[in-house]
């Protein structure tokens, strides 16, 4: 099995705050990868050293047979990203956004056009192409941030939190063109909180807690020590310890006493 | 309410001191940064606190002087009105000066929790008295009363400071009145970006005006005064009979009788100008709340303006630089250029200068400054010197003004040498620009002089940007600041210690430029040495700092990690 990612002994320290702690990710090429933990377990600092926006503490990391940390510029090449932050100028309109990617990788103006309007058609965003990023929709800086990662045509994909604030209709032609873009030999590594929709598109999945990598495999081996049957979001559940019993029982919410 | 009140009180007081406070994710350079940018606040309050000490300590001994008629009443009493009637203009220019600066956005979080809306005007009305240009007329206004109070007259002491309360509540009343009318006409971010860049501009070109007027009708400026003539003296009655009768509604007026009325002994009188106060601050607040409610109706509305689609625009590739140089640098101008700070960056400097010359020209007199004002070439090159500076906003935040912006290119394929040449030359195009108009403005006032002078100019101008660049990306990458170039205040302004390195080194490394032209015009009298000179000057700031910008853009990648975390506004 040939990786698209690989790391080891991965860390991120922040003061005495340990938000990696020494993880080893196994990312396949042509995997749809769900990268899961709850809020603060440090998903966004992985992606952000991944992809070089953070330097790690300690570890080694190899993306496409490369080493990012020594020559990012090459990995960025073949690489596409949706941060945190999503990562748009507020004063370029989408379309400039796009314009502006493709002129970074080096693309020709012709592609850079064909991509372009493609991409808008796509997410729907043929009405506001013009408009200045700054007077976008949550969504729609969603997606023109997408199609910003998708442009350049990378053989790995970073995408945090695609789906939220995000449209079923696009939702969906998203996840079609997801699928599509693994099944023609691309890998995705995603964060999401919608653990369905984890479900639906992941064949592999690895779970993130304070810091630590918990689990790591397909969604079967994850499932094999389990009960049968558990959905994914039981399983999640489960592996970082959360149950509804653990919570305080806010008897003061009752509101029929 | 009370509980609402004091609940946004802890908001605002926890706002203001979390501003102070560092995240954790900081390294030393990091903690010296924000130690510098909390030094300047620090500064600011000190000398706010030595005005109120300086300006209190002047009214109570006026107001015990003129109680006492050490001084006539009205004497006190004018300066006191001259005050008011500032601070009402102040209050104005200030608050229509800053639509874009403020945000009703930050009311969204508070509509959604259980507060009247009476209570949250009344709160913006209230905090409008934190204003430090209102500390200084409440100590005024309270120290002028204590004054007469410790004098011995206590009625003339309790009507005067009644007086000033009143007067404070229709100050802030006003300024709230301004605020919200400002806010809620220029909601959307494109009418109140304009509206801001007009205002800008305006106040800084009609500061002109009154000296071209003067200038013009002939203040005789030139011709020397009379001995022994006098200028004729204005006593305050005529002043006053010279004043429009509408102007005796203003709040200022009403409380310039109040206070002359209760010195007088007229408590009657005095009385009526409370009762008159009252209701201007009464007036006042009811427009405010009505405003207030209009602005809040407005944050559900909003309609967004659609254009046709456009298919991508790249700009015109730049000759010689590699793609992603030249996408940083058409980035940084598009981006620029859309904010109001670029705006004025490109359009003030050349119209402001072409106007200073106009008006030094109308002056008849043999003065340095008139005759320079006949020399387009200088008033080019002064405009081309303002611009720089101007241009520190974005030269001295490279990295800090484009937010998520910066995080596309941390993440994009692009070598820290091409993001720093990127910006330089993005800056560059800016500043090529505003170079333009300040040249057609300067050739409309004064296009005399020899062509040699005005390329030396040119060519001086770049030479000083040149030279000033590996210290743009140095200083960029060492205090990068989250700003936001919408903003004309302090907000879109870079961290403080590049803005002073910015404002000291300008002017030394322009000094070269200006030596030459000014040696080769009024020494050697040979334009030709200007134009050879500049250029070979030019020639040498470029063989020092090509390198050594190569130099500084080693820092960006020691600071990426910095540069990331500032691009999340962190």
């Amino acid at each position: 099995m040939t990786l698209a990612l690989e790391t080891s002994g991965l860390r991120k320290v922040f003061g005495d705050l340990v938000a990696v702690d020494s993880i080893d990710l196994a990312v396949p090429r042509g995997s749809f990868y769900g990268f899961l933990g709850p809020n603060g377990a440090g998903k966004s600092t992985t992606i952000k050293c991944l992809t070089g926006l953070l330097l790690p503490t300690a570890g080694t990391c190899r993306i496409l047979d490369m080493d990012p940390f020594a020559d990012p510029v090459s990995v960025k090449r073949q690489v596409g990203v949706m941060p945190e932050d999503l990562a748009l100028f507020d004063r370029l309109s989408g379309a400039e956004t796009l314009a502006f990617v493709g002129r970074v990788h080096g693309l020709d103006k012709a592609s850079v056009r064909a991509r372009s309007a493609e991409l808008i058609e796509l997410m729907d965003l043929k009405s506001a192409a013009a408009d200045l990023v700054a007077d976008y929709s949550h969504g729609m800086r969603k997606k023109i941030s997408l199609a910003a990662a998708l442009l350049p045509g990378p053989r790995l994909l970073f995408l945090d939190e695609p789906f939220e604030g995000i449209d079923a209709i696009a939702s969906r032609q998203i996840k079609d063109l997801l699928t599509h873009y693994v099944r023609g030999g691309g890998t995705v590594f995603l964060t999401s909180h919608v653990l369905e929709i984890v479900e639906r598109l992941c064949d592999h999945i690895g779970i993130i807690n304070k810091g630590r990598m918990v689990a790591q495999g397909t969604l079967a081996e994850l499932r094999s020590g389990a009960a049968t049957g558990q959905s994914l979001e039981e399983l999640f559940l489960t592996i970082v310890g959360a149950t509804h019993a653990n919570g305080p029982a806010l008897e003061w919410l009752q509101t029929t006493r | 309410m009370l509980s609402s009140l004091r609940a946004i009180t802890w908001l605002r007081w926890r706002l203001l001191a979390n501003t102070v406070r560092g995240g954790k994710r900081r390294d030393r350079m990091e903690q010296i940064s924000r130690a510098f940018a909390v030094f300047v606040p620090i500064v600011v309050a000190a000398m706010l606190t030595g005005s109120v000490i300086a300006v209190t300590t002047l009214a109570f001994i006026g107001g015990r002087a003129a109680v006492d008629h050490v001084i006539r009443p009205e004497l006190a009493v004018i300066v006191l009105r001259g005050l008011l009637i500032v601070m009402l203009v102040v209050l104005l220019i200030l608050t229509t000066n800053s639509p874009g600066q403020t945000t009703i956005g930050r009311y969204t979080r508070l509509l959604l929790l259980p507060i009247p809306r009476g209570v949250l005007h009344l709160v913006e009305v209230v905090a409008n008295l934190a204003d430090p240009w209102i500390v200084l007329v409440a100590a005024a206004l309270m120290a002028f009363g204590a004054g007469m109070a410790v004098a011995g007259h206590v009625m003339a002491a309790l009507l005067t400071i009644t007086a000033g309360l009143l007067m404070l509540a229709v100050l802030a009343s006003f300024g709230a009145l301004v605020s919200f009318l400002v806010g809620w006409l220029f909601r959307s971010r494109r009418r109140s970006e304009l509206f801001t860049l007009v205002v800008v501009a305006m106040l800084s070109l009609v500061s002109f005006l009154p000296m071209f007027l003067t200038s013009r009708t002939g203040d005789r400026a030139g011709e020397p005064r009379r001995p022994g003539r006098a200028r004729s003296q204005i006593s305050i009655d005529t002043f006053d009979r010279a004043l429009p009768r509408w102007t005796r509604a203003l709040p200022s007026e009403v409380y310039g009788r109040t206070v002359l009325n209760a010195v007088a002994g007229n408590p009657v009188d005095a009385g009526f100008g409370l009762f008159a106060l009252g209701a201007e601050a009464a007036l006042l607040y009811f427009c405010s709340s009505a405003a207030h409610r209009r602005m809040l109706g407005a944050l559900e509305g909003g309609s967004r303006r659609r254009r046709a689609a456009e298919l991508p625009t790249a700009g015109l590739p730049l000759p010689g630089l590699s793609p992603a140089v030249d996408a940083v640098a058409w980035a940084e101008v598009k981006t620029a250029l859309r904010t109001v700070r670029g705006r004025l960056v490109v359009l003030l400097p050349g119209p402001l200068f072409a106007l200073l010359g106009a008006t030094l020209g109308r002056i008849p007199g043999e003065t340095f400054a008139v005759a320079a004002s006949q020399h387009g070439h200088l008033l080019f090159g002064l405009g081309l010197t303002f611009s720089l500076y101007s241009l520190q906003a974005f030269t001295m935040n490279l990295f800090g003004a484009d937010r998520a912006g910066l995080t596309l290119q941390l993440l994009s394929p692009i070598r820290d040498r091409e993001l720093a040449w990127g910006k330089l030359i993005g800056s560059a195009l800016i500043l090529g620009v505003a170079t333009l108009i300040c040249l057609i403005a300067a050739l409309a006032v004064a296009p005399y002089g020899s062509p040699f002078l005005w390329i030396a100019a040119f060519l001086g101008g770049i030479a000083t940007f040149v030279l000033l660049s590996p210290i743009f990306v140095w200083l960029s990458a060492l205090f990068p600041l989250a700003s936001d170039l919408s903003k004309t205040g302090s907000g879109g302004n870079p961290h403080g210690f590049p803005m002073l390195v910015g404002t000291v080194v300008t002017l030394i490394f322009a000094a070269p430029s200006a030596a030459i032209v000014f040696a080769a015009e009024f020494w050697w009298k040979r334009p030709v040495i200007g134009f050879v000179g500049t250029a070979v000057w030019l020639l040498i700031t470029l063989a020092i700092c090509v390198p050594l910008v190569n130099l500084a853009a080693r820092s960006i990648g020691a600071r990426r990690e910095n540069l990331a975390l500032t691009a999340q506004g962190r």
